[in-house]
């Protein structure tokens, strides 16, 4: 089973003091051993510093030895010489002749009598006696017991305050993500316009803001364009729809005869269709939107998709004296969904016949560029102005509303294009370098400029038949 | 109309039509008398599977080309437009 995690800053306060609390206790062990180290160590230098006198007094002056505790502060010895041997009061009251059995060692030892003293015994031999000294070191464990309280009495002392002080850090620290997500909950997408505060750019927090807000930015930009869309197709459906109720108000209003309400059904019939357009239009879109177009790429000379195209168009500038030139200065060939492609040339060609006046120029190429294939269409129309050219491919953008209402357009055509050639994996691009008339460029991937044996017969198979089809 | 040799005559006169305009036609003689739809032209005549409008415009032009020749220099009109429906190609007036 897991413990669900509490909130982030009750799992800050509980690092940092659990962490905080676990040094404390490893300094504490440390301080204890160390003091308790250097005392013991104070300790039996001091006794090693008794054992050479009393060797010494003992060896000069064996008499002297009684005096030991009063001229010398040093009252629990003993000498062994393999004879009576000699030993202080202090020393024989205490028994400490048995801590001395014990060990036999001659390194200095602790001994804990039965009344509950304890002492500090080091005993040094020569080659015909033994010499033992004790000190009390009572007073020295007291220390130790004292400083272990203290240090003990410590700890949980620090370790409430590092939670104290680690819930108020982590507060602190953490505020900005309560700001933060007091503001986001205030923003709906009536408010996309609000941001979230940045205090500081540079720091974590002041990072995620940004990125918060950038996802805002995008996000407006969508809702906007959206709302536009929405507003603009609303528009446009609206003005077959308001044609059709005037004429059939009209009708209704005077006695008409057979002739002159076939008339105004088929006036009728004429705003259904622009209508049933439109919508088709508007479908194509919804569905590149949410993506479920299927796709069935295969293996197009673009060459001969390009001319097919060209053929159809050609009457259209044909009707308004206008030259339709066509070069394919190479051979290429892409793979994609044919109908998807035809579908976007026609938009742009068909838009350049429609935008360049009589007797102007229109050419078209087909050409390879890195590993793709380009597509230029070239008009001597009047050009796009630069304040409209990064917004030409949006939809329902026009850039002369009347003229181009007046033409049929409801500017879908362009959108329709750019999503056919991105769905295929291209781009489209209007060249803005241009002094006069308009440049698209579409750029398809993956083309191979070789005309491969194998593939080089259905290629030939399907331009005859596409010749035959439309001359 | 014949169309091995793809030669069409009015009366005495024959015309000097496109091989598309020659195929409109012969659709438009196949259905004559009855009314013919964009949407069949451009499905039967283009042989186009989605409909545009770009060739819905062509198919307009065409059309607008034909009449001038078939249809201009006589007094009695053979190729007539129905309003919302498409065209009809019939010898008696609408």
């Amino acid at each position: 089973m897991r413990i669900r995690p509490p909130s982030v800053r009750a799992r800050l306060t509980f690092w940092h003091a659990g962490v905080l609390t676990l040094i404390v206790c490893v300094f504490s062990v440390g301080i204890l051993l160390f003091v308790g180290a250097r005392l013991y160590a104070g300790l039996d230098a001091q006794l090693g510093r008794e054992i050479a006198t009393i060797s010494k007094i003992f060896r000069e002056e064996p008499d002297e030895l009684r005096d030991l505790g009063p001229d010398w502060g040093i009252t629990l010895f003993q000498v062994d010489d393999g004879g009576a041997g000699q030993q202080s009061e202090a020393w024989e009251r205490e028994g400490l002749s048995r801590a001395l059995q014990k060990g036999g060692s001659t390194s200095p030892l602790s001994w804990t009598a039965p009344d509950g003293r304890s002492y500090r015994v080091q005993s040094a031999s020569d080659s015909s006696y033994h010499v033992a000294a004790a000190i009390d070191e009572t007073s020295l464990r007291d220390t130790l017991w004292t400083l272990a309280i203290i240090l003990a009495t410590g700890i949980p002392f620090a370790a409430g305050l590092a939670i104290a002080g680690g819930y108020f850090l982590a507060g602190r620290v953490l505020s900005p993500v309560g700001a933060m997500a007091q503001k986001a909950r205030e923003i709906t997408a009536e408010s996309l316009a609000k941001r979230l505060p940045v205090d500081n750019a540079e720091d974590e927090f002041g990072r995620l803001a940004t990125v918060f807000n950038d996802t805002l930015s995008r996000l407006q930009d969508a809702f906007e364009r959206l709302r536009r869309f929405t507003a603009d197709a609303s528009h446009e459906l609206r003005t077959p729809l308001t044609a059709m109720r005037s004429v059939g108000e009209v009708a209704l209003q005077n006695p008409l005869d057979a002739v002159a309400y076939r008339d105004v059904i088929g006036s009728m019939l004429e705003e259904v269709d622009r209508l049933t357009r439109l919508v088709e239009s508007l479908l194509i879109l919804t569905r590149a939107d949410s993506g479920k177009v299927q796709l069935a790429p295969e293996a197009l000379d673009l060459g001969a998709l390009v001319g097919h195209v060209i053929d159809q168009l050609r009457v259209l500038a044909d009707e308004k004296h206008q030259e339709l030139r066509f070069r394919a200065v190479v051979r290429v060939h892409v793979r994609g969904d044919a109908a998807l492609i035809r579908h976007a040339l026609m938009n742009l060609i068909h838009n350049a016949i429609k935008y360049t006046p009589n007797g102007g120029t229109i050419s078209v190429e087909v050409n390879a560029a890195g590993g793709g294939a380009m597509i230029e269409v070239r008009d001597t129309g009047p050009g796009i102005p630069a304040t409209h050219q990064d917004r030409i491919f949006d939809r329902f953008y026009r850039v002369d509303t009347s003229r181009s209402r007046e033409a049929g357009g409801v500017g879908l055509g362009l959108a329709i294009a750019r999503w056919a050639v991105e769905a295929n994996g291209g781009q489209i691009e209007l060249a803005s370098d241009m002094t006069e008339g308009s440049l698209f460029r579409v750029i398809l991937p993956n083309a191979s400029t070789e005309s491969a044996g194998d593939r080089q017969l259905p290629n030939e198979l399907r331009r005859a038949k596409q010749s035959i089809a439309s001359p | 109309m014949d169309l091995v040799t793809h030669k069409v005559c009015r009366g005495a006169q024959s015309l000097d039509l496109t091989t598309k305009e020659f195929d409109l036609l012969e659709y438009l003689l196949r259905h004559s008398g009855r009314v013919v739809s964009r949407e069949m032209l451009a499905h039967d005549v283009w042989h186009a599977t989605a409909r545009a409008t770009p060739l819905d415009n062509v198919i307009d032009v065409t059309i607008a080309r034909l009449r001038r020749k078939v249809d201009e220099p006589y007094e009695r009109k053979l190729l007539h437009t129905v309003r919302g429906l498409g065209y009809l190609l019939s010898g008696r007036q609408a």
